[in-house]
């Protein structure tokens, strides 16, 4: 690593707080912008009293000006105090989010590798025997994957495999199931998750690979008599990833993000649900948390692809 | 992506004439390739659907058949009705309306921004590039989800907001991808040729980085038109997309889900549109990135640089276009 | 079956066994065919229950299995008893004989996720729910008369004035962790209640207690209305008589005062883990998931609960709601849509109850605050009558839902049994707009999206008011934005009407009286005000229902709020439960007194 990178990398590391605290500015003035009343949780269609909730408000510290609101709020994480959720039986926020976590993480990442093990070599394999029946169904599956709703999809597998067969559950385990027990719930969302990410990433192996394999050096290096394995895998590969690093790095920043509609179809408790219920019933403190939480996250992997790309191709450099 | 063209033979055409004779053999190679002339007609068909979908529907997508909710595909009802006693092929017919300008509006926000911010961070590098990047590294930190709520929230959900929501929050990953090819190819041989003889910074992004990376947005260009159709569906499920009663495809599967083992119509009818018209674009898209790379930066660089020279440059693009290119013995300008 | 069988009980099942095979030979039944039938018939006998028992066999298989043999199956298995000879192959239904069984657990599966298990703060159905069987209620509903029955407080007594109550509580009464709940403890949760800064939902039903709005404004620092008289009895005095104050009273869950004196009732660690007094004792809840919650042993019923325990689960999404119902992931759920009903019953293992009508009275309310072209009874009422609602039932409710009349449940002691139906007359309508010269009017019916019965209705009623020429501008959005307007009084047309009733009539008090702080309508009658005030003082529960009746009729004439249909309910449960009653409340209100069939 050059000493540019490395003051490359140290100011990028740099620019991550400003840029967190720029970032839950605007996401601080967006949700209290958006109408809509936190205190509307507690009010049901039968009790529905205005004094009790001014006074919720009061409670919730709502009563204050806007910047007021902020300059506490920030002044609480700056001592990593994020504050009870004000519905979720006002757990405290962080207590809220680590619980929460694993599941996500569990279903992400998985799906992230099962997509990449399969669209990987499948994608690689569809380039080199172009034409084969191999490469005519991966591509028409990857089709498949990306031409329907997740959740229609969601509700076919459910109503098939689940109800019709009954291989597999049709939502969470709760706590009746632990241990290796818990692979058979993961199955269904997994296979949702992955099915248009497979297909995406098909899509980018395939293509940039056959551009590289037309290539006069590689001819070059044929003609040097390497094998076609290391022709195809070690020069093709290498640069048909470029592209798809980036978008790994799209999807891998997306992982906190969590899959609302998956989660929220197969009552996986993840981020996602967690995110949907917060912005909707205006949970102040719970949103801001996990802006903070997933756009710091999806900071540093853009960071790290970026590294990655000087990696992957030397010429590539940090000149300004 | 089913390429059922055989790949051309790099072979050049003599300088000047190219984009003529280059056009009509796409179009040869493009009407010879039966998928895609099928997936070209879907596409026409759809888009006359859509223009004349209030005129050709056998009832008004909004009237009420009193007594018949739920009722199975009949001679009356050809897709049958819905749970609000509405007949589902004429709510097919409008919402081919909403989901076709939704991807249509969205694709060309994502791809103008997208391309726009990607190429100028790309092609000027250093401070710009910085800025650029940083400001789309905020928002995409910025989960969509919430924008979209926000967004759903601040304006009442509609047609417009949908189209705008999506497009707005959906050109990050482009920008990153042109970028990338932009940082790739402008180190190329090719291009410091260019450079070499004068031509400014925004000619040389015209004209040679961005052909190159036309394989990489027309991808991106296409795979978004099918997720704008899939996320304006999903923000139906959600309750932030199209309001009822206008119908919209991904909308109707929302709402007929709930009804899916007693009627199955409600939602297979419009999820079949759905499909039809993902295939249908991706078909077309499919064949068109193939022939596409070699067909524009031939016309571009061909038309853009003057004479011989820029025949020897087009030649050379065409090789390899956008990519890593030994050089060869030729000279800059003169005989070839 | 441990017994040997006595040489006398094996000679008659021998001559038996000849004399049914010389029956069966005369049909042309075979040895060995007849061999065959006893040996399914016992077989079935034995495996029967227990298939059922968890769910697995439909009442069509067990009758199918059990008539197999040709004559009726119980002599036939009993000869060859070498099965346990007290099986019976019932499908079982809501009965059984002899004391329910203990043992058994229930998954509940719910929609929403409560937002809180602080009784104080609670106030949607699922923490609610939760909380009703933590804490136990003061006063309990009686779950078909929906008339206050002992809960804590296992007798009162009405002073001659009616003002005065004598609560005694129950013998025996402990919280899990032991200790005895006394007065002490009611009165401090009354106290919690009424605390500002706690902002309890449930605040304004107390505030009829004498002393009890000083407390709450802070200037004074006791209730002057509720006193201890000593462990096992509480005096309560209302500041005027007040006859639905004792429903009201199924707020009040105890807390226990020696672990909570002194703390912050609205934000305290305590309710993390809640202890209470109440059939079942909090074991863990993972937020989004599953609330757990077993048998309470120090519970004061010393039989009850049956059940070992429940889970609640949320499951946000409907459809796959149902079909865990169907996988049997879930064993019950108030939550199956009516377009589901069918599916479910087809599914055999389940008992699928449509609920009484009232449960959610759907229409609108007419916002006279911010539309003054609404404050016309001529307007309001042409406007309802614009409407088929029983169109929208047949059609919309898919005949499972019907019209209303009234916002009183049709089941309810109040309910006006001699009401007409607002009449569906558009030409009439019209006319009275013109008298009222209110054409060409615009109006925005506000209501909260995902729900899509509402959602429909609101489709449907743009058509029919267009009809009469009244345009209808659809304002879906947010529940905590429909909840903004409404309190506000910022709408023209809001559905919730927020002016529903439950379990007492009273309960129209608050959003109708003209001066109160909850009439977001901005309605004003004066003789709905008289009436609504003799109703509540009105101790005679028939001359109660006289008043209330009256009530209903100035609704039907003046329209303050449109009261349309009555969405339909369905609630499940696995066939292997029983104990239940199809009642106005939730369906697992009472689940101290379910059991295993």
């Amino acid at each position: 690593m050059t000493a540019e990178t490395r003051a490359y990398i140290a100011r990028r590391v740099l620019l991550l707080v400003p840029l967190l605290v720029g970032l839950t500015l605007i996401v601080f003035t967006l949700i209290h912008l958006a109408p809509g009343d936190p205190a509307a949780a507690f009010v049901s269609e039968q009790n529905l009293d205005p004094q009790v909730l001014a006074q919720i408000r009061k409670n919730l510290g709502l009563d204050q000006p806007l910047p007021v609101q902020y300059v506490i709020w920030i002044s609480h994480v700056a001592r990593l105090d994020f504050g009870t959720a004000y519905t979720f039986n006002q757990k405290p926020v962080i207590e809220l989010i680590a619980e929460r976590l694993p599941a996500t993480l569990v279903l992400q990442s998985l799906a992230l590798i099962v997509s990449l093990a399969i669209a990987i070599p499948l994608g690689v394999i569809s380039a080199k025997k172009q034409y084969s029946i191999l490469d005519t169904t991966a591509t028409t599956g990857a089709f498949l994957g990306l031409a329907l709703p997740s959740f229609w999809i969601a509700l076919m597998l459910q109503l098939f495999i689940a109800v019709n067969l009954g291989w597999l559950p049709v939502s969470t385990p709760g706590v009746d199931e632990s241990g290796p027990g818990r692979i058979k719930f993961l199955v269904l969302p997994l296979i949702v998750l992955a099915l248009p990410t497979v297909a995406v990433f098909l899509r980018f192996v395939r293509s940039s690979m056959l551009e590289v394999i037309r290539q006069d050096y590689l001819t070059a290096a044929r003609a040097k008599g390497l094998s076609d394995a290391t022709v195809t895998y070690r020069h093709a590969l290498k640069n048909a990833l470029i592209p798809i690093v980036t978008v790994t790095g799209t999807q891998l920043a997306r992982l906190l993000g969590g899959a609302v509609i998956v989660e929220y179809i197969f009552a996986w408790p993840g981020l996602g649900a967690l995110a949907f219920d917060s912005v909707l019933h205006r949970d102040y403190p719970v949103v801001l948390a996990l802006t903070l939480l997933t756009g710091a996250f999806i900071l540093v992997v853009n960071l790290i692809v970026d590294i990655a790309y000087t990696f992957a191709d030397p010429r590539l450099s940090f000149r300004s | 992506m089913i390429e059922l063209a055989a790949p051309r033979p790099l072979t050049l055409p003599p300088a000047g004439r190219e984009h003529r004779s280059e056009a009509s053999r796409l179009w040869r190679d493009f009407a010879r390739n039966r998928l895609a002339v099928i997936g070209a007609i879907i596409v026409v068909l759809l888009y006359g659907v859509a223009i004349t979908a209030p005129s050709i529907a056998p009832q008004d997508y909004r009237a009420f058949n009193a007594g018949q909710p739920l009722k199975p595909p009949s001679a009356q009802h050809w897709f049958g009705t819905d749970r609000q006693t509405r007949d589902v092929f004429s709510r097919v017919l409008v919402g081919s309306q909403v989901s076709l300008s939704v991807g249509l509006v969205a694709v060309a926000l994502i791809t103008g921004i997208g391309v726009s911010l990607g190429a100028l961070a790309g092609g000027i590098g250093g401070r710009v590039d910085e800025v650029i990047m940083r400001f789309t590294d905020i928002v995409l930190a910025i989960p969509q989800l919430f924008l979209l709520i926000a967004a759903a929230a601040l304006f009442t959900p509609s047609l417009t907001t949908t189209m705008l929501v999506i497009g707005l929050t959906s050109w990050m990953s482009t920008a990153r991808l042109v970028r990338g090819e932009f940082l790739r190819t402008r180190s190329l041989d090719f291009v410091l040729a260019a450079r070499s003889m004068g031509a400014s910074t925004a000619r040389i992004a015209l004209r040679h980085l961005l052909p190159a990376s036309v394989a990489v947005i027309i991808v991106q260009a296409t795979l978004w038109l099918s997720f704008a159709i899939l996320l304006e569906s999903s923000l139906s499920f959600l309750g932030l997309g199209v309001q009822p009663p206008t119908p919209s495809w991904g909308g109707m599967l929302a709402d007929g889900r709930v009804d899916m083992q007693r009627a199955w119509w409600e939602t297979v009818y419009p999820g079949m549109a759905i499909f039809i018209t993902v295939v249908a674009f991706n078909l077309v898209a499919a064949v068109l990135s193939t022939d596409l790379i070699t067909t524009i930066d031939v016309l571009l660089i061909g038309a853009a640089t003057p004479g011989r020279c820029g025949g020897t440059i087009a030649r050379r693009a065409r090789t390899a276009p956008g990519r890593r290119v030994r050089p060869r013995r030729e000279s800059r300008s003169g005989s070839s | 079956m441990d017994e040997p069988i006595s040489r006398e009980r094996a000679d008659l099942i021998v001559r038996q066994f000849h004399r049914y095979e010389q029956y069966f030979a005369r049909q042309g039944v075979g040895r060995r065919q007849f061999l065959r039938m006893i040996a399914l018939g016992s077989a079935a006998a034995t495996v029967l229950p227990v298939l059922e028992a968890c769910g697995l066999t439909t009442p069509a298989e067990v009758r199918q299995a059990t008539a197999q043999p040709v004559a009726t199956s119980a002599p036939v298995a009993q000869p060859a008893a070498t099965a346990a000879p007290a099986a019976q192959p019932t499908a079982a239904a809501g009965t059984q004989a002899g004391a329910p069984q203990r043992g058994g657990r229930i998954i509940i599966g719910t929609l929403g996720e409560a937002q809180s298990i602080n009784p104080l703060l609670s106030n949607e159905t699922e923490g609610q729910w939760r909380d009703k069987l933590l804490f136990d209620e003061f006063v309990r509903i009686d779950l078909e008369s929906l008339k206050p029955v002992p809960g804590i407080a296992s007798d009162w007594s009405v002073s001659s004035d009616g003002a005065t109550y004598t609560f005694t509580l129950r013998d025996g009464v402990k919280f899990s962790d032991g200790q005895p709940l006394t007065a002490s403890d009611v009165l401090f949760t009354l106290q919690g209640i009424l605390t500002k800064s706690v902002a309890s939902v449930h605040a304004p039903r107390f505030l009829p207690i004498q002393g009890a709005q000083a407390y709450f404004d802070g200037e004074a620092s006791t209730i002057s209305g509720a006193q201890v008289v000593d462990d096992r009895t509480l005096k309560i005095t209302l500041a005027q008589p007040n006859a639905a104050f004792v429903s009201s009273l199924r707020w009040l869950r105890p807390l226990p005062k020696h672990l909570l004196d002194g703390k912050d009732l609205s934000n305290d660690p305590f309710f993390q883990a809640p202890i209470g007094a109440g059939p079942f004792i909090f074991k863990s809840w993972t937020n989004g998931q599953d609330y757990v919650a077993e048998r309470n042993p120090n519970y004061w019923d010393p039989n009850k609960p049956y059940l070992d325990g429940f889970i609640h689960r949320v499951i946000p999404d409907s459809q796959t709601l149902v079909l865990a119902l169907q996988t049997g992931q879930i064993d019950g759920s108030e939550y199956a849509l009516p377009t589901q009903a069918d599916q479910l019953k087809a599914a055999g293992n389940m008992t699928v109850i449509v609920k009484p009508q009232g449960v959610d009275t759907n229409g609108w309310s007419f916002g006279q605050k911010s539309n003054a072209a609404l404050k016309d009874p001529r307007v309001r009422r042409a406007i309802a009558m614009a409407l088929d609602t029983q169109r929208f039932s047949t059609d919309f409710l898919l005949g499972l839902g019907q019209p209303a009349k009234s916002p009183i449940p049709p089941g309810s002691w109040a309910y006006n049994q001699s009401l007409q139906p607002i009449p569906f007359d558009p030409a009439q309508a019209k006319a009275l707009l013109q008298d009222a010269g209110a054409t060409g009017l615009t109006l925005r019916l506000t209501t909260n999206a995902g729900n899509h019965f509402r959602e429909d209705w609101v489709t449907f009623t743009q058509q029919g008011l267009s009809d009469i020429g009244v345009n209808v501008q659809p304002d879906v959005k947010e529940w905590t934005q429909v909840v903004k307007d409404g309190t506000d009084g910022t709408f023209d047309l809001i559905c919730p009407t927020f002016a529903g009733v439950l379990v007492d009539p009273d309960e129209l008090y608050l959003p109708l009286y003209s001066t109160s702080s909850r009439n977001v309508m901005g309605y004003s009658n004066p003789e709905m005000d008289t009436l609504l005030d003799q109703g509540r003082q009105t101790v005679d529960l028939d001359a109660r229902k006289q008043i209330y009746a009256q009530v209903q009729q100035l609704i039907q004439q003046d329209v303050p709020a449109f009261y349309a249909w009555d969405r339909p309910f369905v609630s499940v449960t696995a066939s292997r439960f029983t104990g239940y009653k199809n009642t106005i409340l939730s369906f697992f209100n009472d689940l101290q007194d379910w059991s295993l069939a």
